[in-house]
């Protein structure tokens, strides 16, 4: 599993903004699996896209 | 009974008067009597329902009105497909007391077209959360192998097909949920083109990569039951309003000048496979050239980025429909589920519509590629299934999903047999299309499933 890069105590203030009861245990647990979710954000982040690059969701009035 | 009928076998025996389907009902009911107890596929048996229809059809049919090739079929359904009247629990204690008002869409053509409903089937809990052995029903088990994953989420259809408890079943697949339980137990099943099955009534997990489809025996098979299940739904915002041909006919083309791109890299770097699935990967190809195809490699971006496209979006999506629950009632969630689920609240919207933004992107060097080629060949699953005890709660996020390619670009994905272990246990291969282009996908795969003899076998437990 890959170390977060993040700080136990940022990602409790972050857990802190879920609206989840999270335990102590919980969010330990949660932190350890934490860095899949930084890994796979690095590759989306990382990959400069023009900034007008639309998403594949979009708003489309007529439905 | 003791063969297991195909369904198109079952329906020209039906046609011929040589195959009763109240006979064929109680087949499947006597093996979901003897196997059910070991490999789990259905949470809810309906036998009175199954014989009633079943004798109906019987007099429809005798009475000279027919209604095609799925008159008088047992199948079954995943239990996120709604049931009017019977209770649709998405295999969670959330929902152990939802009975439906209505039919899911698809279950309703399928019982248009004259199938029988055998009972529910069982799921990972909201096609996410497993192999769980804390839910109301136990998971299901892989008939090759009952020690075994059948593969997820669609894991009660894989097992109840491929042990002949039922000719087929519906599924549904986010990220690989039709692909994976086919490949694990050795049955087929189509993932067709976004929007072409309508979701209405099938409880969500992720609204932009949520596809239905169903698994069956054979390619034919699955040709015959999408036939019945696909068309427009204007109630369905992601329906789409397209022609349908005929999909058991275009079944008899040939597939000369076919080309077909073989995606090596994700199998070899981008989540390498065992040498059984290579070496049973690398024997198609020449299947498919002496079947008159063109077959070479093909590129497309990294493995990586599309797990990272498709998992973000899912979990978002996922979180978003659930986050009521999972405030209220998180202690009605099994574990997996629930700590998926938790895990995506600390996706940031950014991130979200970063996700989207890469995949209009990922979709459009797809698109390109599929300039190039008309089909591709992909491995499904990088080994034979696991044994289900090994299967950890972050799994799905420590290697990339081989299957999450086709979410993320909608595109049809068929996975069929290509092969067995030594140890007899079967292994799978995708055969993917343009959009809408699931004619050529099962011609493709109708060809290939002739030319060898995969089909044949049956797991052990089944005869």
């Amino acid at each position: 599993m890959p170390k977060p890069n993040i700080s136990r105590e940022s990602f409790a203030a972050m857990a802190a903004t879920t609206g989840l009861k999270l335990s102590e245990a919980e969010t330990r647990e949660l932190y350890e699996a934490y860095g899949h979710v930084e890994a796979m954000v690095a590759r989306l982040r990382g990959a400069k896209r023009p900034i007008a690059a639309e998403p594949a969701v979009v708003f489309k009035p007529e439905r | 009974m003791a063969e297991i009928p195909t369904i198109a076998e079952a329906a020209a025996l039906i046609a011929a008067r040589k195959l009763s389907p109240v006979e064929l009902t109680r087949a499947c009911l006597a093996r979901i009597e003897r196997l059910n107890g070991t490999l789990h596929a259905f949470i809810k048996v309906t036998p009175e329902r199954a014989l009633a229809e079943a004798k109906a059809a019987e007099a429809a049919i005798a009475a000279g009105g027919s209604k095609g090739p799925l008159h008088g079929i047992p199948i079954a359904h995943k239990d996120i497909f709604e049931t009017k009247g019977l209770a649709t629990t998405a295999h969670s204690k959330v929902l152990i007391d939802h009975v439906p008002q209505a039919d899911a869409v698809a279950v309703a053509k399928l019982a248009e077209a004259g199938t029988v409903m055998l009972g529910k089937l069982a799921t990972h809990e909201f096609a996410w959360g497993g192999p769980s052995f804390d839910l109301p029903f136990p998971p299901a088990r892989n008939p090759w192998d009952p020690q075994r994953f059948t593969g997820g989420s669609s894991s009660g259809t894989g097992a109840a097909v491929a042990a002949g408890l039922a000719l087929a079943g519906t599924g549904s697949d986010t990220g690989g949920s039709i692909r994976g339980p086919s490949h694990y137990c050795g049955v087929t099943g189509i993932k067709p083109t976004y929007g072409l099955v309508s979701r209405r009534g099938i409880l969500p997990l992720a609204y932009s990569l949520d596809h239905a489809g169903p698994l069956a025996w054979t390619v034919e098979d699955c040709a015959i039951l999408l036939q019945a299940m696909a068309g427009h739904d204007a109630q369905d915002p992601g329906s789409a309003d397209v022609p349908l041909p005929d999909y058991r006919a275009a079944l008899a083309g040939s597939l000369k000048g076919v080309r077909i791109g073989f995606v090596r890299q994700f199998h070899e770097s981008g989540n390498p496979a065992n040498d059984a699935v290579k070496s049973a990967l690398e024997a198609a190809l020449p299947v498919f050239r002496s079947l008159g195809a063109e077959v070479r490699d093909a590129e497309l971006a990294p493995l990586a980025d599309w797990h990272a496209c498709g998992m973000l979006i899912m979990m978002c999506e996922a979180f978003t429909l659930h986050a009521p629950w999972l405030r209220t009632r998180p202690q009605d969630y099994g574990d997996y589920m629930r700590d998926r689920l938790r895990l995506a609240a600390f996706v940031s919207a950014a991130d979200y519509i970063e996700a989207q933004r890469a995949r209009r992107e990922l979709c459009r060097q797809f698109a390109a590629t599929m300039r190039e080629f008309d089909l591709l060949i992909s491995a499904v699953m990088p080994s034979e299934a696991p044994l289900i005890e090994e299967m950890g709660k972050w799994a799905s996020f420590e290697r990339p999903s081989l299957t999450f390619p086709y979410n993320v670009t909608g595109a049809p994905a068929l996975a069929l047999r290509c092969g067995f272990t030594a140890a007899g246990l079967p292994l799978g291969m995708q055969i993917v299309g343009r959009p809408f282009e699931e004619s050529l996908v099962f011609r493709a795969g109708h060809a290939y499933e002739r030319a060898t003899s995969w089909a044949s076998r049956r797991p052990a437990l089944a005869n």
